[in-house]
């Protein structure tokens, strides 16, 4: 009988094995002090690097809101549109809040909470242009095609109109020329042209066309249903509060964006 | 066995007893009652640690069945109907201000207007109900609450003024529309997507439910696992421990409780498990699957409505396109650059699709479903090739019908996944109550056997 207790010992171990003792859940970022969040460092009014490591703008400000709200403690980092997914996916960053479009091709790769605002793909042009009215004007006009952002590609590929892309490696790169002729429209997010048309001040007209929704989302790892959950919790407080729509006035009151309606908008959910 | 290899000269110390009976001489007779009774009194204290286990167990998973079948995930699921009531009220006002002088006595006109405001007020109540301490549930139905009457407002105040105008059947007064559009605007940008919301946060609250009451059941089968173990190695100790002491075969009274333990041992594990996999079952294979149908059927409601809108608004089609094309790939993702792109390639195999429905339903569902959606895209294709006014005619002949029919088998997919769902509690609810029945009766019995056992060889030292 000595072995008796071993023998015991042994059996009540495995049973705890398979049961109790090996409770186990994915990572979530619900379980970390600290999140690193990547925002935007190159979009006034959105995301932009003031100097190096700080940040300001409505992308920051939600995020900052999010944490506070989730209870961790928020560190920044660049995320220019191109480095979004890789961030995610390189661990190198928990969440990204970066008017960062929720598609389904990017679902299959990260997890997205939110929308946390709904925006729209619209024109901006010079102040004295009249014969662009809508997306469908844009025919035989030039437009800038920016590098990581599909915006231009999609007025060709998806609405069939035959603009002319002239290729740009950022946005601050096709105000000038816009201003001078060279090209006569920029599209993408109504958000990001009221940012540009704002710090630019020679009154570039933002057409209010609306003809494309953005829903942007706050990516997350895949799988997070937690986190995800917790931070869908978080931007309806954003809502309710009032505070979406103090964000939205503070950044983008003057910008001509039609503000009259503030919602919390339809979520993708979590699984 | 160990208890067969054990050396058949030693008692074996109690676990827990110090070993300090010397080496050769025969221990003195006070010490075996001595021992006896220790070794009853801890195969009676693990069992009655096994019992209170498997009463745990029970009561634990019994709330686990309650909260999800009984509470939190029918409560979830009547706040699925949410969203499409919301939408076929709006619908069903758009549709009384075009039947113009035409329009029969009110009360018909308002009877299925009316049915649907009362249901979404039980379903509200449900969601309230469910939300119990979860103040951002709350406040969305508060809010919802307060933006029904803004729109019954503006409803009640387009449906007066188009009465006034006595006009002919069709479009009304520009002053009608005016106030409409304010309600649907109110009911599509503001009050849907919250109903949405508050479907998914139903979700996330059962979820969590099921989760807690998933742990919480590992837990107790691993204390009844464990307990029972203890009682049983405790109650073979004993038996050999009589045997050898008192040169008897067996102990039948004690090789009855050690039997009753097993079977309570095993049966109980046996009807833990399985009702928690008929929890489980409940969960995911019935619940999940209303929940997502039911977020499908409202995308593709309203990807209907985009339909319409893109017919009556030729100023916003480009957006009602978009979005139509957007919600589309929420339901059924496949990789394409445009509509036409999109329903071209929903023709390929139903296997490699992914999105809401694409990952969510399997089989002959899976077939019944696509083969409707795909249908009613390819109406929707046929719908975009024409002009206007031949758009309106395929809508008229084709599209409407398709649509309705899509709907309708995700909808008899959903009812029949519901009775699932009860069936399943029912069977994890049956389970519970078997284990109620049987399992504690046979663990007391076994006590008392233990005891009925033990005492007549207590008694030979008196």
């Amino acid at each position: 009988m000595r072995r008796g207790p071993a023998a015991l010992l042994a059996v009540l171990a495995a049973a705890c094995l398979v049961t109790a003792c090996s409770a186990g859940e994915p990572e979530s970022i619900m379980d970390k002090d600290t999140l690193v969040v990547g925002v935007r460092p190159d979009l006034p009014q959105i995301g932009l690097e003031v100097s190096p490591g700080s940040f300001q703008g409505f992308d920051v400000d939600v995020a900052a809101y999010l944490g506070k709200e989730l209870g961790k403690e928020i560190t920044f980092v660049r995320a220019l549109a191109a480095d979004r997914e890789r961030l995610l996916l390189e661990d190198k960053a928990d969440l990204v809040v970066a008017t960062f479009s929720i598609t389904q091709e990017r679902k299959t790769k990260i997890g997205f909470a939110g929308p946390y605002h709904i925006s729209y793909q619209d024109i901006l042009v010079r102040p004295d242009e009249s014969r662009i009215t809508d997306v469908r004007s844009l025919a035989g006009r030039a437009m800038c095609a920016v590098e990581g952002s599909n915006a231009a590609e999609r007025v060709v590929e998806e609405r069939g109109v035959q603009a002319r892309l002239v290729p740009a490696p950022d946005y601050d790169t096709c105000l000038p020329k816009l201003k001078s002729g060279e090209i006569d429209a920029i599209t993408t997010n109504d958000i990001i042209l009221a940012g540009l048309a704002l710090r630019d001040g020679t009154g570039l007209k933002l057409l209010n066309a609306q003809f494309n929704e953005q829903r942007s989302g706050v990516g997350l790892r895949k799988g997070d249903v937690r986190g995800c959950e917790e931070l869908n919790r978080a931007i309806t407080r954003m809502y309710q509060d009032g505070t979406a729509r103090m964000l939205l006035d503070k950044w983008f009151g003057k910008s001509g964006i039609d503000l009259s309606i503030v919602a919390v908008p339809q979520f993708e959910g979590c699984s | 066995m160990a208890v067969t290899q054990a050396p058949a000269t030693r008692p074996a110390p109690a676990p827990g007893a110090p070993a300090k009976t010397p080496v050769k001489s025969p221990p003195r007779p006070v010490s075996v009652p001595g021992r006896v009774r220790l070794l009853t009194g801890l195969s009676l204290g693990a069992l009655a640690l096994m019992l209170g286990s498997v009463v745990l167990g029970a009561l634990v998973a019994g709330a686990g069945v309650d909260d999800i079948g009984r509470d939190a995930g029918p409560q979830a699921l009547a706040t699925t109907g949410l969203y499409r009531n919301m939408s076929e009220m709006d619908a069903l006002a758009a549709e009384s201000l075009l039947q113009g002088r035409e329009r029969g006595p009110e009360q018909a006109d308002l009877e299925l207007y009316d049915q649907r405001r009362r249901q979404i007020a039980e379903a509200l109540l449900g969601a309230h109900e469910l939300a119990l301490d979860n103040t951002a549930e709350k406040n969305t139905i508060t809010s919802l609450i307060e933006g029904l009457g803004r729109y019954e407002r503006l409803a009640s105040q387009a449906r007066l003024l188009d009465r006034q105008s006595q006009h002919a059947p069709g479009p009304p007064p520009d002053d009608v529309v005016a106030v409409y559009q304010r309600a649907t605007d109110l009911m599509h940008k503001e009050l849907l997507p919250q109903a949405y919301n508050l479907t998914l946060e139903s979700g996330t609250i059962v979820r969590r439910a099921y989760e807690d009451a998933r742990s919480s059941a590992t837990l107790a089968n691993g204390a009844v696992a464990l307990t029972g173990v203890l009682t049983l190695a405790l109650l073979v100790v004993l038996q050999v421990y009589l045997t050898r002491r008192y040169r008897r075969v067996f102990n039948p009274m004690l090789l009855g409780a050690t039997a009753l333990v097993a079977v309570g041992l095993i049966g109980g594990a046996a009807l833990l498990n399985s009702q928690d996999s008929a929890l489980q079952a409940a969960k995911q294979d019935s619940f999940d699957e209303v929940l997502v149908l039911s977020r499908a059927r409202a995308i593709s409601n309203s990807l209907h409505g985009d339909q319409i809108r893109s017919l009556i608004d030729p100023e916003r089609r480009d957006t009602y396109n978009h979005t139509f094309f957007d919600k589309s790939q929420s339901l059924v993702y496949i990789e394409a650059k445009s509509l036409g792109d999109y329903q071209a390639g929903l023709n390929g195999a139903f296997d490699d699709f992914v999105g809401l429905l694409g990952t969510t339903l399997v089989g002959q569902d899976r077939v019944k479903v696509f083969t409707a959606f795909q249908r009613f895209q390819q109406s929707d294709s046929q719908l975009r090739a024409s002009d206007v006014r031949g758009g309106i005619a395929v809508f008229q002949q084709a599209a409407k019908a398709d649509y309705a029919a899509y709907d309708q088998t995700m909808e008899t997919l959903a009812k029949r996944h519901e009775v699932d769902f009860n069936r399943a509690i029912d069977s994890g609810a049956g389970a519970l109550e078997a284990l109620w029945r049987w399992v504690p009766a046979a663990l007391v019995l076994a006590g008392a056997l233990v005891l009925a056992g033990v005492r007549p060889r207590l008694k030979e030292y008196r």
